[in-house]
C-alpha cells in the first residue's frame, strides 16, 4: 500500500512538473524582453539622431554648450548595456551586433570631440576676425604708408574672403581665401616697416588661416560624423534580434500546442477521474447504508447470540457439576472398591476365627455333657486332651484374632466417617494431616505394594471443606500408586508451612510426565490411560477444589525419577489455644 | 495643493529652471548615488591604507579646503614621490565627460584603478591595499553589505567613484544669477562676465561645469610649449592615450568651478594667478590681446563660480 502511494504521488508531480516545464518553454518568446530590447534600440537610434542635430546646431552656432554633445554617449551606452544584458539572457545571438554598434558609437564620439576642439576654435576666430581686420586696418592707416594702404587692401579682401568661406565652404572659395591670405603674406613680407601694425596684421592672418583651416577641418569632421553607419548598425542589431525573436516564437508556438495538447489530456483525466470518484461515491453511500443495516441487525445477533451463550455457559455448568459427581461417583467407586477390598480381609479371618470357635464348641459340650454325665473318666480324657492340644490357649487366641479383626474394621469404619465428613457443603477449620491420615488409610489396599514416607511438618489449620480435600490427596496419591510401575515404590507425603501458605508435597519415584504432558494435566479429559481406565478428570477437579479454595496446584517431575504434586493453600491465622498446644506435642 | 505648496513648487521649477540660451548653466543641488556605497567610498576616500607605506589618502592631495585640489604646483605621493601633473579638483568629477588632464580615463574609478599602481601616487598594489582593508572586519561586512561579492577592487574603486560624484558644490553666486537672482553678482562681475563671453573663453569654458566637456590642444594660437620649455611626456597630453598625432598636446578643457581655489593653475602649474593664467589664455588659446581692466573683470567673474562646500551625502 504504502509503496503505491509513493508512485501515485510521484507520478502527480511528475505531470505537474511537466505542465509547468511546458508552460516555462512556451513562455520562452517573451515579448515583453523583446519590446524591451526594441525600445531601447529605437531609443538609441533616437539618441543617435538627436546628437546629429546637437552637432549641426553647433556647426551652424545655435547651440548654447557642448553639453548636448556629450549627453548622448553616456546614455547611449547604457541603453546598448540594457539591450546587451537582456539579449543575453535570452540567449539571443546578437551579441556581435551590439558590440559592432558600440565600436560604430565610439568611433562617432571621437569625430564628435575632435569636432568641438575644431568647432569652438573656428567661431572665436569668425568672430573675432571683423574685429581683427578692423585693428589691422586702423594700425596701417595710421602708418599713412601706401604699401600699408594695399596691405589694409588684402585685409578686407581677406576677410571677405574669409566670411564666404565660412558660409560656402566648397573648394573654389578655400582656394580664394588661401589665396587672399597668401597675397596679404607677400605683401607684409615686401613691407619693411614693423610695429603695431605689423603686429596687427600678423594677428589678423592668423585668424584667417584659422579659419581656414578649421573650416576643412569641421567639414572633413561632419562628413565623417555623418558617414558612421550607426543607423544601419542599429538595424542589423534590430533585424538579427527579430530574426532570433522569430524563431524562438515559433519554437514556443510548438512548445505552446504541445502545452495545450497536455492541458487538454490532463483535463479529460481529470474529468475521467471525477467521474470514478462519483461512481466510488455512490458506492459507498449505498454500502454505508448497508452497513448501517447490518450493524443494526448485528446487535439483534449478538443479543441472541449471547443469550445463547449464556445458556451454554449454564449447561456447561450443570454438565461440570455433573462430570464432577460422576468423577467422585467413580473415585468413590474406586475408593468403596478399596474398602470393601479392605473390610473383606479382617471380616474373613474373624470370620474364620468364630468358625473355628464355634468348631471348638462341640468338644467343650462334649466335655460339658460328659461332667452333667459324671462321666469322670471321659472327663479326665477330655480335659487332657484339651489341656494337651493347648485348645483353650487356641479358643483364646482365636477370640483375640477376632476382636483384632473388628477393631481393624471399626478402624476402617471410623476413617470411611471421617473421610466423607457428612457435613461435607460447609467449611471448617482443618488439620490437613488428619485428612492425609484419613486417606492413606482409605487407600491402604492401592498403596499396599509401595513404601509410604510421611514428613508432616508443623502446619496451621486451613479454613476448607474437609471432604474436597480428602477427595485431592485421595487422587494424588492413587496418582502416585499407579505412576509407579516398579517395586522399590516410594511415595512421600509432607507438610509444611511457607510463608502464610500450608504446603503439602506428594512425591512418587515412578514414571515421571513427559515435559508436552506437563502442560495438560490438568486439562479436563486428558489422559495417557487406555479408553475405560480413566476418566482424565480426576486432575482436572483437584485443580478446581484447590482454586475453590483460594490455593494453587503445581507439579515437577522428570521422566523416569518421579513426580511432584504440590499443593497450597492459605493457612487460617493460628488459634492461641491450638497453637500451644501444638507447641507442647511438638 | 495648498497656496504655499503651489508658490513652494513653483519656485523651485524656477529656480531650477535653466536660464535659457546661456552658455553656463547652473549646478543641480545634489547628484544621484548610491548612499551605503557612497558612504564606504567617503571611508576609503580618507583611508591611508590605500597607500603603500600609509602615509597619504586621496584626500592628501584632493584637500577639500583648497577648493579639491592641492596648493602646490604638483602634489606629491608615496615616499615624496613628485607627480608629473598639476592636481585638479575631485569636485564636480560627476559633470566631467572624462577624467584626467590627458581624458584618459572615461570615469572615477578607472582613475583608482590607475593611482593605486601609480608610483607617484599610492605606489601600491590591489592585492596589498586589501590585504590591508581585510584585517578590518567591520569595513568588510560593510562592504558585503553594500555589493554582493563584498570587498573587491572593483567594488572599493566604484565606492570611492560614487562617493566623488557626490562631492558637489551648488549654489555659487553665478549659478543663483544664472537661477533668476540678479544682485547675486556685482556690475564688475557682469561685466566680467559677459567679456568672457565676448572673448570667446567660452567656447570651450561652457556648459554646466564651465568646461570638462571638451578636449582642446594647450597653444592653439601659438606655441606654448615651444615658448615655456622644458617639454615633458606629462606634456603630450591625450596624444600618451591615443598616440595620434592630432593628440598631440591636447587637453581636456578643464571645469572652472571654483576656480578662485585651486591656484596653481594649468596641468603644470606654471601659473600662480588667476590673472596669470587668464592671460595665457588670450595669448595662446584666443590669440588677441587684453588690456588689463579687462582681464580684471574675468577674474572677478572667475570668482562668482565659488560653490558651497559639498554637503557630503543628502
Amino acid at each position: 500500500m504504502k509503496a503505491a502511494g509513493w508512485l501515485a504521488a510521484g507520478t502527480a508531480i511528475g505531470a505537474l512538473a511537466l505542465l509547468a516545464l511546458l508552460y516555462e518553454k512556451s513562455q520562452a518568446a517573451d515579448p515583453a524582453a523583446r519590446g524591451a530590447v526594441q525600445d531601447d534600440l529605437r531609443g538609441v537610434h533616437q539618441l543617435d539622431s538627436d546628437w546629429n542635430v546637437a552637432v549641426m546646431s553647433a556647426k551652424v552656432g545655435l547651440h548654447d554648450s557642448y553639453d548636448a554633445l556629450v549627453a548622448p554617449v553616456r546614455r547611449i551606452a547604457q541603453l546598448l548595456q540594457a539591450i546587451d544584458l537582456t539579449q543575453k539572457r535570452q540567449g539571443a545571438p546578437v551579441s556581435a551586433e551590439v558590440d559592432a554598434l558600440r565600436s560604430l558609437f565610439r568611433q562617432k564620439a571621437d569625430l564628435v570631440d575632435h569636432f568641438k576642439s575644431h568647432n569652438s576654435v573656428l567661431r572665436n576666430s569668425m568672430r573675432y576676425l571683423p574685429a581683427a581686420a578692423a585693428e589691422a586696418r586702423d594700425a596701417l592707416a595710421a602708418t599713412r604708408d601706401a604699401d600699408a594702404f594695399r596691405i589694409a587692401a588684402g585685409v578686407s579682401l581677406c576677410l571677405e574672403e574669409a566670411a564666404r568661406f565660412a558660409v560656402i565652404p566648397e573648394a573654389a572659395q578655400r582656394e580664394r581665401l588661401a589665396q587672399s591670405i597668401a597675397h596679404v603674406e607677400e605683401l607684409l613680407n615686401a613691407w619693411p616697416q614693423g610695429g603695431a601694425a605689423r603686429a596687427a596684421t600678423a594677428n589678423f592672418l592668423s585668424h584667417a588661416g584659422t579659419v581656414l583651416r578649421q573650416v576643412s577641418e569641421e567639414e572633413r569632421l561632419l562628413a565623417g560624423i555623418v558617414k558612421v553607419p550607426t543607423v544601419a548598425g542599429i538595424e542589423k542589431a534590430s533585424a538579427a534580434y527579430e530574426a532570433f525573436f522569430a524563431g524562438q516564437a515559433a519554437l514556443a508556438e510548438r512548445w505552446r500546442q504541445a502545452l495545450v495538447g497536455y492541458s487538454a489530456a490532463l483535463l479529460l483525466l481529470v474529468g475521467y477521474t471525477g467521474w470514478r470518484l462519483r461512481q466510488s461515491y455512490r458506492q459507498i453511500r449505498r454500502m454505508n447504508a448497508a452497513l448501517l443495516e447490518a450493524n443494526d441487525y448485528l446487535e439483534h445477533r449478538v443479543q441472541e447470540r449471547t443469550r445463547e451463550l449464556a445458556d451454554a455457559l449454564a449447561s456447561l455448568h450443570e454438565s461440570e457439576a455433573q462430570l464432577i459427581q460422576s468423577e467422585k461417583m467413580s473415585s468413590l467407586g474406586q475408593m468403596v472398591a478399596g474398602v470393601a477390598h479392605e473390610i473383606n480381609t479382617p471380616l474373613a479371618y474373624v470370620r474364620s476365627s468364630i468358625e473355628t470357635v464355634g468348631g471348638q464348641l462341640d468338644d467343650v459340650q462334649a466335655l460339658v455333657h460328659h461332667a452333667v454325665a459324671r462321666d469322670a473318666q471321659a472327663v479326665f480324657d477330655l480335659a487332657d486332651a484339651f489341656h494337651q492340644h493347648g485348645i483353650l490357649q487356641e479358643l483364646r487366641q482365636l477370640a483375640r484374632y477376632g476382636l483384632q479383626g473388628l477393631d481393624q474394621i471399626g478402624e476402617i469404619v471410623v476413617n470411611l466417617k471421617n473421610f466423607s465428613r457428612l457435613d461435607r457443603s460447609k467449611t471448617t477449620r482443618f488439620d490437613l494431616r488428619e485428612g492425609l491420615e484419613s486417606t492413606l488409610s482409605i487407600a491402604r489396599s492401592t498403596l499396599k505394594a509401595h513404601r509410604i514416607v510421611k514428613r508432616y511438618g508443623s502446619i496451621p489449620q486451613v479454613e476448607c471443606a474437609p471432604s474436597q480435600l480428602n477427595q485431592v490427596f485421595l487422587n494424588l496419591v492413587t496418582n502416585a500408586a499407579q505412576a509407579i510401575e516398579h517395586d522399590h515404590g516410594v511415595i512421600t507425603v509432607a507438610t509444611s508451612c511457607d510463608d502464610g501458605w500450608v504446603r503439602v508435597d506428594v512425591q512418587d519415584n515412578g514414571s515421571g510426565i513427559p515435559a508436552e504432558h506437563l502442560k495438560r494435566i490438568f486439562d479436563p479429559f486428558f489422559t495417557t490411560k487406555e479408553i475405560g481406565k480413566g476418566t482424565g478428570l480426576g486432575l482436572a477437579i483437584v485443580y478446581k477444589i484447590v482454586q475453590e479454595h483460594g490455593g494453587r496446584i503445581d507439579v515437577a517431575s522428570t521422566p523416569g525419577e518421579g513426580t511432584t504434586f504440590t499443593v497450597r493453600l492459605p493457612a487460617c491465622a493460628p488459634q492461641p489455644a491450638l497453637q500451644a498446644r501444638e507447641e507442647a506435642a511438638a | 495643493m495648498s497656496i504655499p505648496r503651489i508658490l513652494a513648487v513653483v519656485t523651485l521649477a524656477l529656480s531650477s529652471w535653466p536660464a535659457a540660451a546661456e552658455p553656463i548653466q547652473p549646478l543641480p543641488p545634489s547628484v544621484p548615488v548610491d548612499r551605503a556605497r557612497a558612504e564606504l567610498g567617503r571611508a576609503l576616500f580618507f583611508d591611508r591604507r590605500l597607500a603603500k607605506d600609509d602615509s597619504i589618502s586621496c584626500a592628501s592631495c584632493h584637500d577639500f579646503a583648497q577648493g579639491g585640489g592641492f596648493a602646490a604646483v604638483r602634489p606629491k605621493g608615496v615616499g615624496g614621490k613628485e607627480h608629473a601633473l598639476n592636481s585638479p579638483s575631485i569636485f564636480n568629477v560627476a559633470f566631467n565627460f572624462r577624467q584626467l588632464w590627458s581624458g584618459g580615463q572615461e570615469n572615477v574609478e578607472g582613475v583608482v584603478h590607475a593611482v593605486v599602481k601609480s608610483p607617484a601616487v599610492f605606489a601600491s598594489s590591489w592585492p596589498e591595499v586589501l590585504g590591508k582593508l581585510q584585517a578590518d572586519a567591520a569595513l568588510q561586512a560593510r562592504f558585503r553589505a553594500a555589493y554582493p561579492d563584498g570587498l573587491t577592487p572593483d567594488n572599493a574603486a566604484n565606492a570611492i567613484g560614487e562617493y566623488s560624484r557626490s562631492l558637489v558644490t551648488p549654489n555659487a553666486r553665478f549659478d543663483q544669477y544664472l537661477r533668476g537672482n540678479a544682485n547675486a553678482i556685482t556690475s564688475d562681475e557682469k561685466a566680467g562676465y559677459e567679456l568672457f563671453k565676448k572673448y570667446g573663453c567660452v567656447a570651450c569654458h561652457q556648459g554646466v561645469n564651465v568646461g570638462g566637456n571638451m578636449f582642446q590642444r594647450f597653444g592653439v594660437m601659438g606655441d606654448y610649449f615651444a615658448a615655456r620649455g622644458n617639454v615633458k611626456p606629462a606634456d603630450l597630453g591625450r596624444f600618451n592615450a591615443t598616440q595620434r598625432e592630432a593628440d598631440r598636446h591636447v587637453f581636456k578643457v578643464p571645469s572652472l568651478r571654483n576656480v578662485a581655489l585651486t591656484a596653481p593653475y594649468f596641468h603644470d602649474g606654471s601659473a600662480e594667478t588667476l590673472p596669470q593664467a587668464v592671460q595665457v589664455m588670450f595669448t595662446y588659446q584666443l590669440g588677441r590681446p587684453a588690456s588689463q581692466q579687462d582681464v580684471d573683470l574675468i577674474v572677478k567673474f572667475l570668482g562668482t563660480l565659488t560653490g558651497e562646500q559639498p554637503k557630503g551625502l543628502q
